[in-house]
């Protein structure tokens, strides 16, 4: 948990210097920070979508969003908060704009399914387990969001706090509640049914 | 796919100055406001109640002041936050403080029904409309500062946005009249202060989302 948070920290320290560069108008610093960010964003992405095709069109959107909205970040706030919620939106609108499609469209083949995209560097890549499936969507919104963003999603507890706008201690609560209900439905800790 | 255009947003990178503070734009444009309010008040316009008047020791008259107070606080942070990634939190806190607010309102206003103290028999449409009107006007430029900030951050959903611009601008404006408006009718303020003004903001909501949309895809 130590070592995640000291990841993060460095992440968000590096990305945070990279936008106030690009901010400036340093083009090599934002290249790399917009190749730094490509697989992070590919693996929120393909968390939730399983269409490759469609995957990499919300990456560009994320890409375009972010260098639209470049403006939009405050050096003091988090990087990783901000470059979230750009994910999030871009994941959002595109499953707007699906669900529209879908509602006119009549399709006669079912969708390919597609193994998410793992990232590189990322430890938890594998998938869940459908137990841990199940137990996690029974959890209460507040509880399910804060297990993802901090265990699944590995975010520092303070980069997940301020995408769900609430104090890390409040956000540590949740997330504790939602273990202790984890690990009431699937039995102790140790049994790793969710893995 | 993906690579080049990397390549072409690297290209097209230009040097862009950070959007200022939420907190120093919202002090801003009430800054603003308070500068058309003081030239409301030098060109004529209806000054405060003095506090000596029995309608400030009358809770649903408070009810109402508080709760016009909130929800145009409550509107005109939701609407400067929406407009920045990463904003979430205080987009729905100041949703709520807002529709808080006019919860408060509203049950004040209707406290002051129920309590039938008030005189509202001599109600005419020239007063709603006058107080309606002064709101409006009073609110439009913080309404509308909102707005082109929104414009100018991310836009991102253009009819809510411009919707709590238009409630924030508004509700500052009425919470201004509603503490000048010399009527004591809970019937006259709740129509004239809160409905008709919001009949407007409901009309001029689209049109406003339309501008705001195209005013961004232009920047």
């Amino acid at each position: 948990m130590k070592e995640r948070a000291q990841k993060w920290a460095e992440l968000e320290q590096g990305w945070r210097a990279g936008m106030i560069a690009a901010q400036a108008g340093d083009r090599a610093a934002y290249e790399k920070l917009l190749l730094e960010l490509l697989p992070y964003a590919r693996y929120r992405i393909a968390r939730t979508v399983r269409d490759r095709s469609a995957q990499e069109d919300i990456v560009q959107n994320v890409l375009l969003s972010l260098h639209r909205a470049r403006h939009t970040y405050r050096p003091e706030r988090p990087f990783t908060a901000w470059f979230h919620a750009i994910v999030r939106n871009a994941l959002v609108d595109w499953g707007r704009a699906h669900s529209r499609r879908l509602s006119r469209e009549v399709s006669f083949e079912a969708d390919p399914a597609f193994e998410p995209a793992a990232p590189p560097e990322t430890p938890r890549s594998e998938p869940l387990s459908t137990a841990m499936t199940e137990a996690l969507a029974a959890l209460p919104a507040s509880q399910r969001e804060a297990v993802q963003l901090i265990h699944l999603e590995e975010l520092s507890v303070e980069a997940a706090a301020a995408l769900v706008g609430v104090t890390p201690g409040a956000l540590k609560v949740r997330a504790h509640r939602g273990y202790k209900a984890l690990r009431a439905r699937l039995g102790s800790p140790e049994s790793g049914a969710g893995r | 796919m993906t690579d080049p255009l990397i390549r072409e947003l690297v290209q097209d990178l230009l040097p862009v100055k950070p959007i200022p503070r939420l907190r120093s734009v919202a002090l801003g444009l009430l800054a603003v406001f308070a500068g058309v309010l003081a030239a409301d008040w030098a060109l004529g316009g209806a000054e405060p109640r003095p506090f000596q008047d029995a309608a400030w020791s009358s809770p649903w008259y408070l009810a109402a002041v508080v709760g016009v107070t909130l929800l145009a606080f409550g509107a005109l942070a939701s609407a400067l936050a929406s407009a920045v990634p990463g904003r979430a939190a205080s987009t729905r806190i100041g949703l709520r403080t807002a529709v808080a607010g006019t919860v408060l309102a509203l049950s004040g206003w209707l406290l002051g029904l129920a309590s039938g103290a008030p005189d509202h028999s001599g109600e005419t449409l020239r007063g709603i409309t006058s107080c309606s009107t002064r709101a409006l006007v009073l609110g439009l430029v913080p309404a509308l500062g909102c707005a082109v900030f929104a414009v100018r951050a991310a836009l991102r959903r253009g009819v809510s946005t411009a919707a709590l611009s238009l409630a924030a601008g508004v509700g500052l404006g009425t919470a201004a009249v509603q503490i000048s408006c010399p009527s004591n009718s809970p019937v006259h303020q709740l129509v004239g202060h809160l409905l008709a003004p919001a009949a407007v903001i409901a009309l001029v909501t689209v049109p406003l989302a339309q501008l705001m949309w195209r005013s961004a895809r232009r920047d």
